[in-house]
């Protein structure tokens, strides 16, 4: 190490105090950087999950590489706990996370803006003000957008009246207010989607979440969730958990008992099914279907699905050199769209990067993932999994669903581990536990 | 060497004044071993320092950490999720994981813990 490296180290450190300015240099080019030039230049496109982690650990495995961030929001509300949230159980301030240790602490650049395009020739990303920034090694991380008005009606002028809140922040508020104006009595109805979406267990654990609220506050009313799916997550420890904490408040509909809904009148707050049944709701939330974020498809690296497929080893798109997707955005099945699974890829493809700069393979991956769901107070399910190579495709290497017959005392600690995890995966991805 | 560790020498280094060759320049490249530690992060929080329900794993004596792993794995030690997720690992992987985390400073220096 030379104390020339300490310096440009301590400089970095400087210029992220100072905010984005200084990168964002006239013409909008990123100036190289002095004494002996960065090991290479990385932009990340999406603070959340995946990319919040790939660029802190880029930087925790070299330093010397330059890794600039770009995310809209000076905070990320997670959809993690979001249900919780509603449920009456954590507080909404508590499910944001600022960027201040990736920039003070990790020398992460951090550019508040909307990355509008991208140039995969020219190596560019293009952002909302029309500066651009230069890269050798480009990540996107900007998890899933509505594909609007593929369920009939579900516009994004429905969304202001049936939420989806599938996108924590007013969308979320926007539910719990509808919740709290609900009459007793009422029926809340969750319209859920064909598989993939964004968190497998969601739908079943905001049905929870509603009905721990209207169990104290309104418990004469009802929760009907009408499934696209006849199988969903963790579904056997949901039904009986549903059914011990709230006995039968909560109905679901699987596909083949025609629980598909197929059109959504906003206006009315009604749903009308595969076969032609119309479903009236007090509150109505239509979990939509979805895409990757449109960033994914300006670069070309998503597929006719919708979403990005990615080589095994190190999440590279296979379409745009050069680029790499996490997360959400990605095809990476048998992995499943959660924020574990988006930390957990961000660390590989970080190491694959990080090899890659410094012109060596990167290690045999190895990610993992585990989500909790709570259910009710002190009761807690889980799904754990880790995932590898063989033959070229990702597998689940061991794994599997918390146990049917656990005890109370089982569940009681997963309750309690769902919170430390949230508070550490929170802590090791924006270091604001 | 970890990358943690890595990280711990570059600053002593530093602090001691030591340049040119007696440190690399650059850290080695990550290897799986840094890959799977960063992993445990996500529950026992960046370099396994997260004090919660969940215990932290940074400075933890190796055997201890590789007794408690392959207890998990066996489906013993009344694991929830543990049990789970060892089985994913060889006991190869399990040891080196153990010998890093025991290798890890229980608070980074100079640096309040959250
Ligand atoms: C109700 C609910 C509960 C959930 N619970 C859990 C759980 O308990 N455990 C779990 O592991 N997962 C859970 N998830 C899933 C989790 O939210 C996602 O899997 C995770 O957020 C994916 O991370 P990501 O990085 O792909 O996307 P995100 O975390 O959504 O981050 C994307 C970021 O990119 C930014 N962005 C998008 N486009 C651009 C652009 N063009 N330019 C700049 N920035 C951009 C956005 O502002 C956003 O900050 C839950 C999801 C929901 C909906």
């Amino acid at each position: 190490m030379t104390r020339g490296r300490i310096n440009r180290r301590q400089a970095l450190k400087l210029m992220g105090a100072m905010g984005a300015g200084p990168f964002l240099a006239a013409g909008g080019r990123i100036p190289p950087a002095a004494a002996g030039g960065p090991a290479g230049r990385v932009v990340v496109v999406g603070g959340g999950f995946g990319g919040a982690t790939v660029a802190k650990y880029i930087k925790r495995f070299d330093p010397a590489v330059e890794v600039t961030l770009v995310e809209p929001s000076r905070r990320h509300f997670t959809c993690p706990f979001s249900n919780l949230y509603l449920g009456g159980l954590y507080q909404f301030d508590a499910l944001g996370h600022g960027y201040e240790e990736l920039v003070s602490r990790y020398g992460v650049q951090v550019v508040h803006s909307m990355a509008d395009d991208v140039d995969a020739d020219g190596r560019t990303v293009r952002l909302a003000g029309g500066e651009t920034l230069s890269w050798d090694r480009l990540v996107l991380s900007p998890g899933i957008d509505i594909r609007w008005g593929e369920l009939e009606g579900y516009t994004r002028a429905a969304a202001e009246k049936a939420p989806h809140a599938w996108q924590a922040g007013p969308q979320t508020h926007l539910l719990k207010k509808q919740l709290e104006a609900m009459e007793d009595g009422g029926t809340f109805i969750l319209v859920a989607p064909d598989n993939p979406f964004r968190c497998p267990p969601g739908p079943y654990e905001r049905v929870a979440m509603v009905a721990n609220y209207l169990k104290s506050h309104k418990p004469k009313s009802k929760i009907l969730l009408l499934d696209a799916k006849d199988n969903f997550s963790k579904q056997g420890l949901f039904l009986d958990g549903w059914r011990k904490n709230y006995g039968d408040m909560i109905e679901w509909v699987g596909r083949s008992q025609d629980g598909e809904v197929v059109r959504v009148d906003a206006d009315r707050l009604e749903v009308e099914t595969e076969f032609g049944t119309t479903h009236k709701a007090s509150v109505l939330n239509v979990v939509p279907p979805q895409r990757a974020g449109f960033i994914a498809r300006r670069a070309g690296v998503t597929d006719a699905s919708g979403w990005a497929p990615v080589e095994p080893r190190t999440f590279a798109s296979p379409r745009v050199e050069g680029v790499y997707v996490i997360g959400d955005a990605t095809e990476a099945a048998p992995m499943p769209k959660s924020g574990f699974c988006a930390n957990a890829q961000g660390k590989v493809t970080a190491a694959a990067i990080v090899a890659d700069l410094a012109g060596v393979d990167g290690p045999d991956p190895s990610w993992a993932n585990t989500c909790y769901s709570t259910v009710a107070p002190g009761y807690g399910i889980s799904v754990a999994g880790v995932y590898g190579i063989r033959e070229g495709h990702i597998e689940e290497i061991s794994g599997g669903v918390s146990p049917a017959d656990a005890d109370a005392a089982f569940r009681r600690r997963e309750a309690e581990y769902a919170v430390a995890w949230y508070r550490a995966i929170t802590q090791d991805t924006w270091g604001t536990a | 060497m970890g990358k943690s560790q890595w990280f711990q020498v570059w600053v002593a280094a530093g602090l001691l004044g030591i340049g040119g060759s007696a440190v690399a320049d650059t850290p080695p490249a990550p290897d799986r071993v840094d890959v799977i530690a960063a992993t445990c992060g996500n529950c026992h929080g960046t370099d396994g320092r997260f004090v919660s329900a969940i215990p932290p794993l940074a400075g933890r004596p190796a055997d201890e950490l590789y007794a408690r792993l392959r207890a998990f794995k066996r489906g013993d030690n009344d694991p929830t999720v543990m049990d789970r997720l060892a089985g994913g690992y060889t006991d190869d992987e399990l040891k080196a994981v153990a010998r890093y985390f025991s290798r890890v400073a229980e608070s980074p220096s100079g640096d309040k813990e959250r």
